[in-house]
């Protein structure tokens, strides 16, 4: 197998398969007030419009800092409960940062050594930010929402506008690329962030809602859409961009939509984990 | 979440500025508390500075009181005829006193406000509720609120009992205090809807009327089966104790988990004979007045009685001679409400007449970071100096209640006679030996009693202080084996 194939599917299903464990290991610091709503999923769709045009107009270092601030804060929060000194978390993510930006200076966004540090960053930030999300009180009939509009987007923005590949494009060489990826141009791959974070969240909200068995299925089917679709996509060779959602978000609706009618209202937080206590807790 | 944090801001801005509440933030906060109890059955750890904001160091707390009070006179000044009246004739300009001038200015004394109520409230003022006093002191005292500071004072109860984890919303809740005392009754039930909780509205109805609601098993999904939380007053609490004795009343007849009690003195000895007869619950004792509301003090483990400093100034003014009072010497509460928790009706350092110890030193308590001073000890009125020293309220009380022969709630009356006291007090059985249970009581909590009267009828006292357990209300009920469930409110269950 080649080494791209490799690399990417190996870091993706590593993003599903430790946000799985972290999720259930680690409790991240939630705000006192609130919890994950449809108001969010509402936001995080018009800004998902809406930032894409905001990269393409900014300049490339006000992009690279926009995502780099992005980063910096979930690093932070999600390493909070792994390395507890404070002195040494942030040590850790000045490191992570640091590599990032003089990599990319230094040997090009498409160097391996870059490539690297950056799909390493963003394994932390997916497993981070689905944590975040599922611990926040995210719900399976939010997600539902968040993946019907992210499809519809993904699909209208990758074949009838160009905005996608001219981000994928202008973000390639920049630091903080926001895909994983690997290889040269002429034979690479890569998956976007948000595709692989909608695929790790997946797992952890349907596990909240409806139990372990939803959970797991949900894990072995996104598991089984994002490697196969990269597959498929590198043996085909094409340099087309496809719209991950399209795969990801008809499995993920059937699946909501399946136990919604087969186990009835879902779970809150609070008694999922009165169900599953957290093994620390039990 | 995002929507919640925007709201967060929004208050944390009016906390910090002293500008008015923007009151759909404070719904949605309100909101939030639901969702977040249901979601997570709890709020995060960090409610408290949500809710009150970080912690202050001494210089910063007079910073920002001194700018608060400043704003607050200014308002009394151009808005209201009775503090117009006062720094006119000081020829002091508000807006330029630094806070070691604070402590110069006049108190505004109870009468002033009892006599004319109106004379403090803002010109501007939207003006939506009148409450009073309970009137326990003579005829009660009347302060205006807008409908905002109702609306908030009902968010901040319902934040501050979730963040104090006082009320769940399994819980029943059962509201024993007058239904005239509106601050009180709305804050809790404003708490209940906010969290969730089960809700009734008993009143001061009679001791055996309550104690069958109290025994009463409800069967409403994703609650508890008997009232878990009762609010009441602590003598309406000792009356419990008394009746349920006489009636057979065990604590296995009984769910009780919690009783939060305010506007009397919680003593000692009543905390005990409640737990022998209720069980082991928890008894939780509030300072507040209505004159000061939302501004309130909270008791920590240590006994200090803490106040936000962003929601008011409270001094400790010597009970003799003039000036505050330093560490450990007694004074009156004297207490100015700061906007934006206080718009309408502008009290400037308001004499409570409420006697305390003030605690100047470094304290260790939890709540070490904000203005403390003791327990209550009682009324200024009801203080009496003797040659070697002071009797007070809270001396008197918690002797007595301490005495299983005194039934509760202690029905007494005290004066000042040549070196000490004289006191009388109601007892089962006037006996030889019960004289010198009571006398030993009072001696061990220093009181120099020079005169002690045993009665057993409290017809038979010449001057028993009032208690509110006696503000009864009427209650066509009949209090028998058939009485019927209370219709509960704003039940909410997982």
């Amino acid at each position: 197998m080649d080494a791209p194939l490799i690399v990417v599917n190996g870091f993706a299903a590593a993003c599903l398969l430790l946000a799985w464990g972290f999720f259930r290991r680690y409790q991240l610091n939630r705000p006192p007030l609130g919890a994950f709503n449809r108001t969010d999923v509402v936001v995080m769709l018009v800004a998902l419009v809406t930032m894409p045009y905001l990269y393409l107009v900014l300049p490339a270092w006000a992009a690279a800092c926009f995502l780099g601030v992005g980063m910096l804060s979930i690093l932070s929060t999600a390493l909070q409960p792994v390395v507890v000194n404070r002195w040494a978390r942030w040590a850790v993510v000045a490191t992570l940062i640091g590599a990032d930006v003089v990599l990319a200076v230094a040997r090009g966004a498409g160097s391996t050594g870059f490539l690297l540090v950056n799909d390493l960053m963003l394994l932390v930030v997916v497993v981070g930010t689905a944590t975040l999300w599922a611990q926040g009180g995210m719900k399976a009939r939010d997600l539902a929402l968040l993946a019907a509009g992210i499809t519809v987007y993904d699909v209208y923005a990758t074949t009838q506008v160009s905005v996608m590949g001219d981000i994928a494009q202008r973000l390639s060489t920049i630091p903080f690329v926001p895909f994983i990826s690997w290889g040269t141009p002429t034979r690479g791959l890569g998956i976007g962030l948000g595709d692989v974070l909608v695929a790790a969240v997946f797992p952890l909200v349907m596990r909240k809602a409806f139990g372990r068995t939803a959970g797991r299925v949900a894990l072995g089917s996104g598991l089984v859409s994002v490697v196969g679709m990269l597959t498929v996509l590198y043996v085909a060779s094409t340099e087309t961009l496809i719209p991950a959602m399209v795969v990801l978000g008809p499995v993920m609706l059937v699946q909501i939509a399946y136990w919604r009618r087969r186990r009835g209202a879902e779970r809150t937080t609070w008694e999922y984990l009165r169900a599953e206590p957290l093994p620390a807790a039990a | 979440m995002l929507e919640t944090a925007v709201a967060n801001l929004r208050f944390a801005l009016s906390m910090g500025l002293g500008r008015p509440f923007h009151q759909p933030s404070l719904d949605r906060i309100y909101r939030a508390v639901r969702q977040t109890q249901e979601e997570f059955g709890g709020l995060g750890v960090d409610i408290s500075e949500v809710l009150s904001g970080p912690s202050l160091d001494d210089e910063t707390r007079e910073f920002l009181q001194t700018r608060r009070f400043r704003k607050q006179a200014t308002r009394g000044l151009r808005e209201t005829s009775y503090y117009a009246e006062v720094f006119g004739q000081l020829g002091v300009d508000p807006a330029k006193l630094d806070f070691d001038d604070i402590a110069g200015l006049p108190l505004t004394p109870k009468e002033a406000l009892r006599d004319d109520p109106e004379a403090f409230v803002r010109r501007t003022a939207k003006l939506g509720a009148r409450t009073t006093t309970t009137g326990t002191t003579g005829w009660p005292t009347s302060v205006y609120f807008s409908h905002d500071e109702m609306r908030t004072m009902a968010a901040l109860s319902s934040l501050s009992s979730l963040s104090r984890g006082l009320i769940a919303p399994d819980d029943l809740v059962q509201i024993n205090i007058s239904t005239r005392a509106t601050i009180g009754v709305r804050g809790v039930a404003a708490a209940c809807d906010g969290i969730g909780a089960g809700l009734y509205i008993c009143g001061l109805v009679s001791p055996e009327h309550t104690l069958k609601l109290l025994s009463e098993r409800h069967r409403h999904p994703g609650k508890k089966s008997r009232v878990s939380i009762m609010s009441t007053y602590p003598s309406y609490l000792g009356e419990l104790v008394e009746h349920g004795r006489r009636l057979g009343y065990g604590p296995a007849d009984f769910g009780l988990e919690r009783i939060l009690t305010g506007g009397e003195i919680l003593t000692a000895g009543l905390q005990r004979r409640a737990q022998e007869f209720f069980g082991p619950i928890d008894i939780v004792s509030n300072y507040g007045m209505t004159e000061l509301a939302p501004l309130a003090g909270n008791l920590c483990p240590q006994d200090h009685l803490h106040f936000e400093p962003s929601m008011g100034l409270i001094e400790v003014v010597r009970l003799e001679g003039t000036g505050l009072a330093g560490d450990g010497e007694v004074g009156t509460i004297v207490a100015t409400p700061f906007p934006p928790f206080r718009e309408s009706t502008i009290l400037l350092r308001y004499n409570t007449e409420d006697v305390v110890r003030a605690v100047k030193g470094p304290m260790t308590c939890e709540l070490r970071n904000t203005p403390a001073t003791s327990l209550p000890l009682g009324k200024q009125r009801l203080s009496v100096r003797h040659d070697d020293g002071w009797v007070f309220l809270r001396d008197v009380v918690e002797a007595l209640e301490d005495v299983d022969a005194v039934p509760l709630p202690a029905r007494f009356g005290y004066w000042a006679v040549p070196g000490g006291v004289a006191v009388e007090v109601v007892v089962r059985s006037a006996t030889a030996g019960v004289r010198e249970d009571v006398d030993d009581a009072l001696r061990r909590r220093d009181v120099h009693v020079r005169s002690l009267r045993l009665v057993e009828d409290r017809n038979e006292l010449d001057r028993p202080l009032p208690l509110r357990s006696d503000m009864r209300e009427g209650s066509l009920a009949k209090v028998g084996p058939t009485s019927t469930a209370p219709q509960l409110i704003g039940t909410k269950g997982h």
